[in-house]
């Protein structure tokens, strides 16, 4: 029993037990805010019954024609409640906007090395469309002092039956190259 | 290319690159030559003095560009970074208006004004300044209703008789003068927020179900649905709402707040009908009946089991300690492996029995004891998954037991369960994890840290530091294990703490990367202590390091409320305004 509504202003107050986790980035307040405020539709929270935060899903739309799309920026859930299907339904919920918007496919970046998420986007039906050399760059945490490629994942939807977004790359890019 | 442009330009590169040494001289070359005449660079020196660290300097140059009327876009825009970085937002707005003097009709201007008194909340000059560039452009939307905005922004402010019989009035006669000509969600969204100011709700039903509703999106039903059930709430149009609440849950049958409110919407609909409740109540057993019969159409969801006892909750004639106790074990049973059951039941606690022995928290334990998993242990060719859901089970059977019981333990008894919680924890570390996740067993270490420090407070000073440390070292243990664990370092950091021992407690904080909104809601484990602990030269480094979250905090959020009226998210303006 969750609670699924729209993220505000102040539940940046609330999120520290997602945050902490090693795995998500803690973004400036500026970024936050963006999103709350150009895509407010994308940027979700889930509560436990008991008024705990339990994760969050933030995204937007973006790209012209066949490239319009929605894309999740940041997707968390905290460790104490994980395996509870909660970030298959988050996304569900991004997907869903995403179609009212008439996009023609939702995408994502994610770290290589971090099968557990690629396991859990392969499963909710996304497919790597192509890697990003050096996406992630290196930062001062001791567990990710190395530059990182990043796997972009693809998944069509119902404006795409062809699902001609999903198509892989044969090479890999470099982030210049994405757009 | 003019040599002019290239002189400029070589100082917004090295200003852009964070070069402000040569931005400074650059700006001193094109001042040299054009004899002081270039006060877009006396404005770009200004910025680059400022953010050298060189501040009085900054503040002569500063003030040698304020003396010059201009409406220079290029000196506007170098000023307003000067501005907002010395944290002087009401110069902005005096310069836009002097610009604007001098070219009352340039709509840029005009904006830039709007924007510089958004900044500083000045409502009302914000309402003057839209009225102005509505009457230049009045094909153009945006400006008109920026003007509604700011009288709803005054009336919010004001509140009381000056809000409800001036400014909503006169807000909401703006927007309807306007409705044949909106063309936009966000003016719908404006006109209902002055309805629901004026609490007319009435209107915003109506406003909802009519032509308007054609400029509502797709994407919006959602939130359109939930404003409506609102607004059906505060007409008291209390069946209509139960009905549409109903109707909700049924698609998300999962969702804690559908099930609060279909609950308060029953009780309160059944109770205005028929007066309270009563024991027996055929009402409340069809309430009852009716939200089983969901909880056996969906039996993987714990929503609809939990709303059973969350009814329990709201309407005490209708609790039996003996049928709480009963739903909490059936719960329990069904869904243990799962994570965070323990905290669902334990909100319920007060429903169970403190007297009567037959529906106390101790009798629950006692009947849920003998159906949980044995102690796993993790061995090579264990089934992992049924591992960890067999260590859930038993993690939330000892969380459940720590929660519900009150009465302290015996120091025999303590040290028994401390050493069982630590037996099973070493028995089922599991291999091969990566160094960003976390072991499933730690929970059981963290329950064995409690007990100590539940120990610790209550046993006198002489016995006292063993218990701390034999904590510390069991999570220091938990540490190596589980290097990503935030739990663990937060208990060390506290423990350390306790101790007097700075260092450890910073260290154990770098390590955590506390940075921006967190420094606000976990910052506080250190910085509070900071006195406390004695160490003030690097408490001074830690606390400044916080200190400039903050400092720059208001600055980037009122960016935001420039754009929330830029690209007319309206409602986001009282959410980020303070």
């Amino acid at each position: 029993m969750t609670t699924i509504r729209p993220f505000t202003a102040n539940d940046l107050f609330k999120i520290a037990n997602v945050n902490m986790d090693p795995l998500t980035e803690t973004y400036g307040l500026s970024f936050y805010l963006t999103y709350l405020v150009h895509w407010p539709e994308y940027f979700k929270i889930a509560e436990s019954s008991d008024g705990r935060v339990m994760g969050y899903v933030m995204g937007k739309s973006e790209g012209y024609n066949e490239k319009w799309h929605g894309h999740v920026t940041a997707l968390s859930v905290a460790p104490e409640f994980r395996r509870l299907g909660l970030a298959g339904k988050l996304m569900a919920g991004l997907e869903d906007v995403s179609e009212k918007k008439r996009a023609y496919f939702v995408d994502l970046f994610v770290r290589v090395s971090n099968d557990v998420a690629v396991a859990l986007y392969k499963k909710l039906g996304y497919t790597v469309y192509r890697r990003v050399l050096e996406y992630y760059s290196g930062n001062s945490s001791p567990m990710f002092e190395q530059d990182e490629d990043a796997f972009d994942m693809r998944k069509s939807l119902s404006r795409d039956p062809e699902r001609k977004s999903m198509i892989p790359l044969e090479k890999p890019v470099r982030p210049e190259d994405v757009d | 290319s003019d040599p002019r442009e290239r002189r400029l330009k070589a100082i917004y590169d090295a200003l852009d690159a964070g070069n402000n040494k040569k931005a400074i001289q650059e700006a001193e070359k094109v001042l040299r030559k054009e004899a002081g005449d270039s006060l877009c660079a006396k404005a770009l020196r200004a910025l680059a003095l400022l953010r050298s660290g060189r501040l009085d300097e900054a503040t002569a140059a500063a003030s040698e560009v304020e003396r010059v009327d201009t409406s220079e876009e290029s000196v506007l825009q170098a000023m307003t970074y000067f501005y907002k970085e010395s944290h002087r937002l009401d110069r902005i707005a005096a310069m836009y208006e002097r610009a604007v003097q001098q070219q009352p009709k340039s709509e840029d201007l005009l904006t830039s004004l709007f924007m510089a008194h958004v900044r500083v909340l000045d409502h009302k000059k914000q309402q003057l300044t839209a009225a102005k560039l509505h009457r230049l452009a009045p094909s153009k939307n945006p400006y008109y209703f920026w003007s509604v905005m700011s009288v709803l922004m005054q009336a919010t402010e004001c509140g009381g008789e000056l809000a409800s019989k001036m400014l909503l009035p006169l807000a909401a006669k703006m927007a309807e003068a306007f409705r044949d000509r909106m063309n936009a969600e966000a003016e719908v969204q404006l006109y209902l927020m002055v309805l629901e100011m004026q609490e007319r709700f009435e209107d915003c039903l109506a406003t909802l179900d009519g032509p308007l509703s054609s400029l509502l999106s797709p994407q919006s039903t959602e939130m359109t649905r939930q404003q409506r059930m609102g607004y059906l709430e505060k007409l008291g149009r209390k069946q209509e709402l139960a009905d549409a609440r109903w109707e909700d849950l049924t698609t998300e049958p999962n969702d804690w707040a559908r099930w609060q409110s279909c609950i308060q919407s029953s009780i309160n609909a059944d109770i205005s009908q028929g007066g309270d409740y009563v024991e027996a109540d055929p009402r409340l057993s069809e309430l009852q009946s009716r939200m089983d019969a969901i909880a056996a159409e969906h039996p993987g969801l714990s929503g609809p089991r939990l709303a059973r006892l969350e009814l329990m909750r709201r309407c005490p004639v209708s609790c039996r300690p003996e049928t709480a106790l009963s739903l909490m074990r059936s719960y329990f049973e069904a869904f243990a492996s799962r994570p965070a059951v323990a905290s669902d039941l334990l909100q319920f606690r007060s429903l169970l029995s403190e007297t009567d022995e037959n529906s106390s928290p101790a009798k629950l334990l006692e009947l849920i004891r003998p159906g949980l998993p044995e102690w796993p242990k993790a061995a090579a060719d264990a089934d992992r998954q049924q591992l960890v859901r067999d260590l859930t089970a038993r993690i939330n059977y000892e969380q459940l037991s720590r929660g519900l019981l009150n009465k302290p333990m015996d120091a025999e008894q303590r040290n028994a369960k401390i050493a069982e919680l630590i037996q099973a924890y070493r028995a089922n570390l599991l291999d091969g994890l990566r160094p960003t996740e976390v072991q499933p067993a730690d929970d059981l270490l963290l329950l064995a840290v409690s007990l100590h420090y539940d120990a610790w407070l209550v046993e006198d000073a002489k016995q006292s530091e063993t218990h701390l440390l034999q904590a510390l070292y069991l999570l220091d243990e938990g540490l190596s294990g589980s290097p990503s664990n935030y739990n663990i370092m937060l208990w060390m950091i506290r423990l350390f703490i306790a101790l007097g021992a700075w260092t450890p407690a910073s260290n154990l904080y770098e390590r955590l990367d506390v940075k921006q909104i967190l420094l606000e809601s976990v910052g506080f484990v250190l910085s509070r202590q900071v006195a406390r602990c004695g160490l003030l030269s690097q408490g001074l480094v830690m606390l400044n390091n916080t200190a400039m979250f903050y400092k720059n905090n208001w600055r980037d959020i009122v960016e935001h409320l420039c754009t929330a009226y830029r690209i007319g998210n309206f409602r986001k303006v009282p959410e980020l305004s303070p």
